[in-house]
């Protein structure tokens, strides 16, 4: 007989319930099959306060620690390759994904301490001042995903996330659910400070109020595409100021820029 | 920040580091130069400036009849006959005033004295080794206590800016100090010579080391060096007075010096005394140019002023 | 003071110097005395070089039109109350008339033009306006009440040089993105406010046309004459007809062009309000948006502050252009050691300010810019005073006609106070006091805005670290309003997002194309 298990969500670092203590079974096949827990607004709430101070610890770090670990985890990844596998319906994509979603750790782990170089500006005003513009993170974003966002997306937007410096809570849709705990664990073991990254299983038409309601969360990166949902959350973003931004399915700096607010410096020259 | 400390016979006084910042100073003193002084206004401040003009000769050539010559320019600034084209004009005016002061090298202050007797133009005297004030002490006391005696009003010394910039705070207060006793009722005036400090900072720790030892006034420069009076160095020094008189209640005159040639510029210096220090010190005992060529530039505007057309340079005195 | 009789006499008064009221109201008559501590004589600035129609159009395709409206609204001079001239109110099919003239000019000129061509007609742009700028400063000062010193120094001089800026990037575009390809993106609208008119229409005109991007430009309704003279100088420039299109109008014309479907982007400068319901309208369409809205910006002085300059950076924060300024210092975070000599400075510094009218090159403080605004200023200093606080205001004479309101300040202040969250616009500082650099970050990023804050210590490595703990998109340490075509400008949080100005002001007008 199967031991059936329940995949937690993951916030702060740790792996709970969803506190509404709904869950529902993945594929609706019997009793021994896991189930995912449906986050609540409250889950998004907590993960959201997780994810504040998530921001704070990944704030503190360097580029250079922060690269660190965005490359950690695509080690982690490659690690649990197998039991990826295992979970992923269709073994040959599997493999596939999971190159791809590594190859994305990589490639933002190292835009980490660059990014900044590429996109910031000593403005040549006139008169004696030095006047700098640079990038700094927005602070906690969130990341929705759509029914057809594939796995390696969805590890390229995080790794984006993070490499820009924000912090991510993540909701999970039905076809990457059953993923949120080897991907928990990869984040767990990789140095990653608590509540950099949060991981919820849901229903966006559940949360899309409390996401794009939530004042503290700075943006939204939606992967959906134009769908009643997310027009809805651009409405309900729109009364805080906050944008829904999509994820471009390519390497490119834009991915960390579109989340990235600009900070500019005057100082006087003189003595 | 290591804290400036000078001993006085009272006990330690503080000197306190108020650092300044350039760029700001700078673009305040502008604020000034934009104001656009018209009509009564100008008038006004054209008048103010003769009366509060040190009226200076400082050269190695100075002799008993370039004395005579300043004396008598700052007795009748004017021709009779422009004082009456003057007042055909605009009845209702005052008559073209005098000249605060007479400043000469120590040598010509008996001299001076004599020329200006009863007219209520003071005589101001530089002395303490001027300019460079690189002469042992007791020469400086020497140099003072002669200018004194031969009658001087006023003092002009200068400070040893190589003390100053070594760190030697204490013997540069305590030369002022000395000096100002040796003046009596002679008022001081401790020219910093703002140009060769180096820095706002130190312009402003010097004005208040001053003004702690017993300046009557402060003043910026000698004229002996290229950065004579700015803009800046003075409103630097004007909000040290500011400062100061917060803090004692006592009011030190200022003394922008050399730089100052035409009337706009005294006249953005008013604007900037009248939006700093206030109308109290709008008046000679509190502030003064010290100038050779300004004086004429500002009777030349009382003429276009009043009479509606520039007057010919030849029409006032060039002694 | 100099009398008649040749004798000196030494002003006296008897309140503080530094303190006092410099300002005397007038001299003794029959006796002229001549006393430069009297208020300066009037030095009004001529407006002879202004000629103000008594009627203005629509700028169309190129040319003035007459609205399909056919209706017209006031535009009035705050200093007065009197009106300048009346303008045409756009409905939605003059709306619609100047998108379509927008699209026909991106299709078939403006978007098959030489890059560098672009470029040439943006220099144009800017230098009429640098040989016109006297018409154009007392044009902005007679219909937005703002001081002529300042339209003069500031407004003008910065539009023409936005102009200048950024028609040297129309061929240069491909540098600001490395590997990577840009495009226009095709008719933009774009809604500017009130307070620094032209200077607002050169931010937004400037880097959208050398992005090769259309555009519809609706001016604020109190003040529209400056970008209504401005469509005179497109004309003399020759920039091909439709490229730029002024649409006037009250908020309601705003909201048609916002409704336009035919908009490829929407910049909009103004409240925080208006700028939700904007993104709001747009969410359905996703039409690219960039906002630039309000702030109430924290002014930090710390103790080992260059003070004398402090005060100055603090006066031109709140006061500058009467504190209609969306990034104004308007929340003043004084370290509590120095608050109380801070504010004695700052109240001798406010003696200094003079307030009247706007034609005098004197006048420190002009107009308030609208009936409207006075009475909202007026209404939120009424409830400033009924909350805890204390409440200073220069005590100056005001001009008996026109909307005036004399600079002032609360001290004593919370962030639970009205005054410390509601951004006021207006001459109204609120202050606060905190005692280490955590308490003051904190203060400062207690708001829902984060437009700019000010920082002034001459400690560097605080400065950076203050800095970089701000929420806001602009900082300025040990300066304050400062402005600059090569200057990114926008705000954090709810003031808005994308930047005008400078490298990263382009990107709310391009397409990356990868």
């Amino acid at each position: 007989m199967k031991v059936s298990k329940t995949i937690k969500l993951y916030i702060g670092g740790a792996f709970v319930r969803s506190e509404s203590g709904r869950t529902v079974a993945l594929d609706g096949s019997g009793s021994a099959s896991p189930r995912v827990c449906l986050a609540s607004r409250k889950d998004f709430r907590n993960s959201v306060d997780a994810a504040k101070k998530g921001f704070a610890a990944w704030q503190k770090m360097t580029p250079f620690n922060r690269s660190q670990i965005l490359y950690r985890m695509a080690e982690m990844l490659e690690g649990k390759r197998h039991e990826f596998q295992a979970i992923m319906p269709d073994a040959e994509k599997a493999g596939s994904q999971l190159d791809e979603a590594i190859d994305l750790f990589v490639y933002y782990a190292g835009f980490c301490d660059k990014f900044q170089q590429l996109s910031s500006s000593i403005n040549p005003v006139n008169g004696p001042y030095q006047h700098t513009s640079t990038p700094e993170a927005l602070g906690v974003c969130s990341l929705v995903t759509a029914a057809d966002t594939s796995f390696a997306d969805l590890c390229g937007c995080i790794a984006a996330l993070m490499a820009g410096g924000n912090s991510v809570v993540c909701l999970l849709g039905p076809s990457l659910s059953p993923l949120l705990g080897v991907l928990a664990e990869v984040l767990q073991t990789s140095g990653l400070p608590g509540g950099c990254v949060n991981l919820l299983s849901g229903k966006i038409d559940e949360l899309h109020e409390v996401i794009a309601g939530h004042h503290e969360v700075r943006a939204v990166a939606c992967l959906e595409k134009d769908q009643a949902s997310t027009v809805k959350m651009r409405e309900l973003a729109a009364g805080n100021l906050k944008q829904v931004l999509p994820y471009l399915p390519a390497r490119s700096i834009e991915n960390i820029l579109n989340y990235v607010d600009y900070k500019s410096v005057w100082h006087p020259q003189g003595c | 920040m290591h804290q400036v400390k000078v001993r006085s016979q009272q006990g330690f006084i503080p000197i306190p580091h108020v650092p300044i910042d350039a760029v700001s100073l700078s673009a305040r003193t502008k604020t000034f130069k934009t104001r656009s002084i018209k009509k009564d206004s100008k008038l006004a401040g054209l008048y103010l400036a003769i009366q509060m003009t040190d009226l200076t000769t400082l050269e190695g050539s100075d002799s008993l009849q370039k004395i005579r010559g300043l004396c008598t320019k700052a007795l009748s600034p004017v021709s009779h006959a422009f004082q009456l084209s003057l007042q055909q004009k605009r009845p209702e005016l005052p008559p073209v005033p005098r000249v605060a002061a007479v400043c000469v090298y120590p040598n010509f202050v008996a001299d001076a004295k004599c020329m200006l007797a009863g007219s209520g133009v003071k005589v101001a005297s530089v002395a303490s080794g001027f300019p460079a004030g690189q002469v042992p002490f007791a020469i400086k006391e020497a140099d003072v206590k002669a200018a004194v005696l031969a009658g001087a009003d006023e003092v002009d010394m200068v400070i040893d800016r190589g003390a100053f910039l070594s760190g030697k705070y204490q013997q540069v207060f305590d030369e002022i100090r000395g000096l100002k006793e040796i003046c009596g009722d002679a008022h001081l005036k401790v020219i910093l010579e703002t140009g060769e400090l180096g820095t706002y900072d130190n312009i402003r720790l010097a004005s208040w080391l001053a003004m702690e030892a017993g300046a009557d006034f402060i003043k910026t420069s000698t004229g002996k060096i290229s950065q004579a009076a700015t803009m800046e160095s003075t409103l630097v020094m004007l909000e040290a007075i500011a400062d100061f008189y917060r803090a004692y209640g006592k009011k030190v005159g200022m003394k922008p010096a050399g730089g100052i040639r035409t009337a706009k510029q005294a006249i953005q210096y008013l604007v900037m005394l009248r939006e700093s220090l206030g109308s109290e010190w709008l008046n000679p005992d509190l502030f003064r140019f010290g100038a050779s060529s300004l004086l004429n530039d500002l009777l030349r505007q009382i003429a276009s002023q009043v009479l509606g057309h520039y007057a010919d340079q030849d029409q006032f005195s060039m002694d | 003071m100099l009398t008649k009789n040749g004798e000196e006499q030494r002003s006296v008064q008897t309140t503080e110097a530094l303190a006092s009221d410099q300002r005397k109201q007038s001299s003794n008559k029959g006796q002229c005395s001549l006393d430069f501590a009297q208020d300066y004589a009037p030095a009004l600035e001529s407006t002879q070089m202004v000629s103000i129609n008594s009627r203005y159009d629509l700028f169309i395709n190129g040319k003035q039109q007459a609205p399909h409206s056919k209706s017209y609204f006031q535009s009035i001079n705050p200093a007065t109350g009197e009106s300048l001239a009346e303008v045409a109110i756009a409905d939605e099919q003059d709306v619609q008339l100047a998108v379509q003239s927008a699209r026909n000019a991106y299709d078939k000129v403006w978007s098959k033009l030489s890059p560098a061509k672009r470029g040439r007609y943006i220099y144009r742009i800017a230098r009429i306006l640098q040989e016109r700028a006297k018409e154009f400063a007392v044009l902005e000062t007679l219909d937005g009440g703002k001081p002529i010193k300042e339209a003069r120094d500031v407004d003008i001089p910065l539009a023409a040089a936005h102009f200048f800026y950024y028609a040297g990037w129309a061929d240069k575009l491909e540098y600001a993105y490395p590997g990577k390809s840009v495009r226009s993106l095709g008719v933009c609208g774009q809604i500017i406010p009130w307070n620094f008119p032209l200077l607002m229409a050169a931010w937004k005109l400037a880097p959208a046309l050398a992005c090769g991007n259309t555009c519809v430009l609706k001016p604020a309704e109190t003040t529209p004459l400056t970008a209504l003279l401005l469509s005179e100088v497109l004309q003399e420039a020759e920039l091909p007809p439709g490229v730029v299109n002024i649409i006037t109008g009250t908020g309601e014309t705003g909201s048609h062009l916002v409704e336009h479907k035919g908009l490829d982007k929407i910049a909009f400068t103004g409240s925080t309000e208006v700028g939700k319901a904007i993104a709001r309208g747009l969410a359905p369409r996703g039409t690219k948006l960039s906002l630039e809205l309000g702030g109430k910006s924290a002014h930090i002085v710390f103790k080992d502050a260059a003070i004398d300059q402090a005060v100055e950076g603090v006066i031109n924060g709140i006061y500058f252009n009467q504190g209609h300024v969306c990034c104004a210092g308007s929340r003043l975070l004084l370290e509590e050691s120095i608050a109380e000599p801070f504010i004695e400075k700052l109240k001798a510094r406010m003696q200094n300010l003079r307030v009247g009218n706007p034609l005098d090159k004197n006048t420190d403080i002009g107009a308030i810019n609208s009936k409207a605004q006075w009475e909202r200023i007026q209404s939120l200093i009424k409830i400033g005073k009924q909350e805890p606080g204390n409440f200073f205001q220069l005590d100056t004479k005001l001009p008996e006609k026109g909307y005036f309101i004399a600079p002032c300040f609360f001290t004593d202040q919370s962030s639970s106070n009205s005054l410390s969250q509601v951004e006021v616009f207006g001459p109204v500082l609120s202050i606060m006091t905190f005692r280490t650099p955590a308490e003051a970050v904190v203060k400062a990023n207690n708001t829902q805005y984060g437009l700019a804050a000010g920082i002034w210590s001459e400690k560097g490595s605080k400065i950076k670290d203050v800095a970089s703990r701000l929420n806001a998109g602009v900082i300025w340490a040990n300066t304050y309003n400062k402005f600059d075509p090569g200057a990114p400008f926008g705000g954090f949080k709810e003031s808005g997002y994308g930047r005008e100005g400078g490298l990263q002001g382009l990107h709310p007008y391009l397409e990356v194309v990868h």
